[in-house]
């Protein structure tokens, strides 16, 4: 077996990925051009007057059926045809290819007048393509034969010891070339060739080379941000500790296990306890962006939305009525399908919009969550009639540690790093984040936000029967 | 009334969480390495061991955690820990590692004693 494979590509994916691509991108062109050739040459004489003799036809008609036989062949060979440098791989079915077409190509230039055909030109088209999947080497030789090939044609149709099938109509019946025609067009022919094929295969092998070292980079870069979540999560850690302990300590105190505190001091302590509550928050949000960022995979399960965004209001439920806010949802769906994606991901997802919905609405205000199915997704909005996000900030929302200059004034705490965490998660599961401000329940005052994603369902319509009590894994 | 081992390299966690049990009548013995945890714990056999997940090294506690379950200690353990539910898949319990239970810090003292209680009674149900 010829080893057609450059060792520097031996166990790079991408470039099999590409020459199986070609291959099949090359088989299809063929077939187009088994099409036109047919097409052409039975319907162009209502056209451009030209006849064809019986051999010319027959000879024709069998180049573009030969065609069309290998073309099928290799089209169903090309599926079992692997990578495996040192056996029959898909480069070695690209060289076949390249072989056959050019002997296709010679048959059609002998049977339409050699030196006045007019595939005399797409030699160098085939040998261009060659030249974009084989190596140098092999390219070069297959063109330096291939001008052996056209050049001793050339000359015997000059000495006429080969028939010469001008097509009639085109040329004048009878002319044949001279020597310094035959001699120029040869010339110009072998210099065409090889120029194109060394500029080809040069430009098609240095962009392999440099995709790769793209790649390469690109997974250097990979581990470069797998090293620095790493850091900042131990770094962050430590931080953790020492508020932890403070707070504990705090506990300590306001839960009386340390003697009784007058009302004044237990203001201050529990001010106290809110600020190392924020930052513990903070460090939580953080750990939990390197941690999703360190994730090489989710899992991936059959969600229960609605049960999620229930859970979550129940959940909320002290904070939303200490604003006296009513937190309401309505299913807008007809079927309630399970979405695809990592349960607490979601979670996560839904807990802080809500969260956000209810910190930065108006007291007395209303949050409204909205379920629907469009264009076979999963869409969920959460509205609320708050502060709302100033035109100018809107683009920043799902920045590191950005908080909108509205929702520091208006008194609300917050760390910044909810909604870089809510867009980095959908961006995990595939889903996406949009939001609007005014919302549809907003007014002038009060023009509130709304939160739109969409998260992709799972293949079965299947859901949890009422009775079960644990569902793919999880307790329902 | 138990008696309750806590391993912590962190004294004011070991100073709030002695305060929190002791109020409720548990005796409290503590140490603050892993060598010495493995030690108060094959000496006074406690009903309940509390541990905290990272003290010299991270992981610690695991380690500590296995080494019990190797030499036979079936005592009920309950595991501090900074970063279980921040993201909630990170372990859980009983999965890998021989615990019963996570408290993640900051620990409030509700949650210690609802916690601690369920472990003590599900350790007197089964005996």
């Amino acid at each position: 077996m010829i080893r057609l494979v450059p060792s520097w590509v031996e166990n790079y994916d991408e470039f099999w990925i590409s020459i199986r691509r070609r291959n099949l991108w090359f088989i299809q062109l063929r077939y187009l051009a088994v099409l036109m050739l047919i097409l052409f040459f039975s319907f162009s004489d209502y056209f451009i007057e030209f006849t064809l003799d019986i051999k010319q036809i027959e000879g024709i008609y069998f180049t573009a059926g030969i065609i069309l036989l290998y073309n099928v062949l290799i089209h169903y060979f090309r599926g079992y045809v692997g990578t495996v440098p040192g056996s029959f791989n898909s480069l070695h079915l690209s060289f076949i290819q390249t072989i056959l077409d050019l002997v296709s190509v010679i048959f059609l230039i002998y049977f339409t007048g050699i030196i006045y055909s007019p595939f005399l030109t797409f030699v160098i088209f085939q040998l261009i393509i060659g030249s974009l999947i084989l190596p140098g080497r092999v390219i070069i030789s297959i063109a330096f034969i291939l001008n052996v090939i056209i050049i001793s044609l050339l000359f015997m149709q000059h000495y006429g010891e080969v028939e010469s099938h001008i097509i009639r109509g085109i040329y004048e019946e009878g002319i044949s070339p001279t020597f310094n025609f035959t001699l120029m067009t040869a010339i110009t022919l072998s210099f065409i060739n090889f120029v194109s094929v060394l500029l080809t295969n040069t430009i098609a092998r240095r962009l392999y080379q440099r995709e790769k070292e793209l790649k390469e980079t690109l997974s250097k870069l990979n581990e470069t941000e797998v090293a620095k979540q790493k850091y900042i999560m131990g770094v962050v850690h430590e931080l953790k500790s020492p508020i932890s302990a403070v707070q504990s300590l705090l506990d300590l105190i306001l839960g009386g296990y340390v003697g009784k505190i007058d009302p004044e001091m237990r203001k201050k302590i529990e001010r106290a306890k809110v600020r190392t509550e924020e930052s513990i928050q903070m460090i939580n949000n953080v750990l939990r962006i390197s941690k999703i960022r360190l994730l090489s995979s989710t899992s991936n399960e059959f969600v229960n939305m609605n049960e999620i965004i229930e859970n979550q209001i129940s959940k909320q439920e002290d904070s939303a009525s200490a604003k006296k806010i009513k937190v309401s949802f309505s299913e807008k769906r007809d079927s309630d399908r399970l979405v695809s994606g990592d349960y607490v991901l979601i979670e996560l997802v839904i807990s802080n919009l809500l969260n956000n919905a209810i910190k930065y609405g108006k007291n007395g205000g209303r949050v409204i969550i909205e379920s629907s199915e469009e264009k076979g997704a999963y869409f969920l909005s959460i509205m609320d009639d708050g502060i709302g996000i100033p035109k100018d900030d809107q683009s920043k929302i799902f920045k590191q540690f950005f908080r909108s200059k509205s929702g520091s004034s208006y008194g609300v705490e917050g760390t910044g790093l909810g909604l870089s965490v809510v867009k980095e998660i959908l961006d995990r599961l595939g889903g996406e984040i949009d939001f609007e401000s005014p919302s549809r329940i907003g007014d002038d005052q009060f023009p509130g936000t709304e939160f739109k994603i969409r998260l992709n369902f799972g293949d079965e319509t299947l859901i949890p029967h009422k009775d079960d009590k644990v569902f793919m894994g999880r307790e329902i | 009334m138990a008696l309750i081992a806590l391993i912590d390299d962190d004294p004011d966690i070991i100073e709030a969480s002695t305060l929190v049990l002791e109020s409720k009548g548990h005796e409290i013995i503590v140490a603050s390495n892993p060598d010495d945890g493995f030690t108060i714990v094959v000496d006074n056999k406690p009903d309940l061991i509390i541990l905290d997940v990272m003290m010299d090294e991270p992981d610690d506690g695991f380690f500590l955690a296995q080494k019990f379950r190797k030499h036979g200690v079936e005592t009920p353990i309950l595991m501090y820990t900074s970063v279980t539910k921040t993201i909630g898949f990170e372990y859980g319990a009983g999965e890998m590692v021989p615990v019963d239970d996570f408290v993640e810090k900051p620990i409030s003292p509700d949650m210690l004693v609802e916690k601690v209680e369920l472990l003590l009674s599900k350790e007197v149900r089964s005996n």
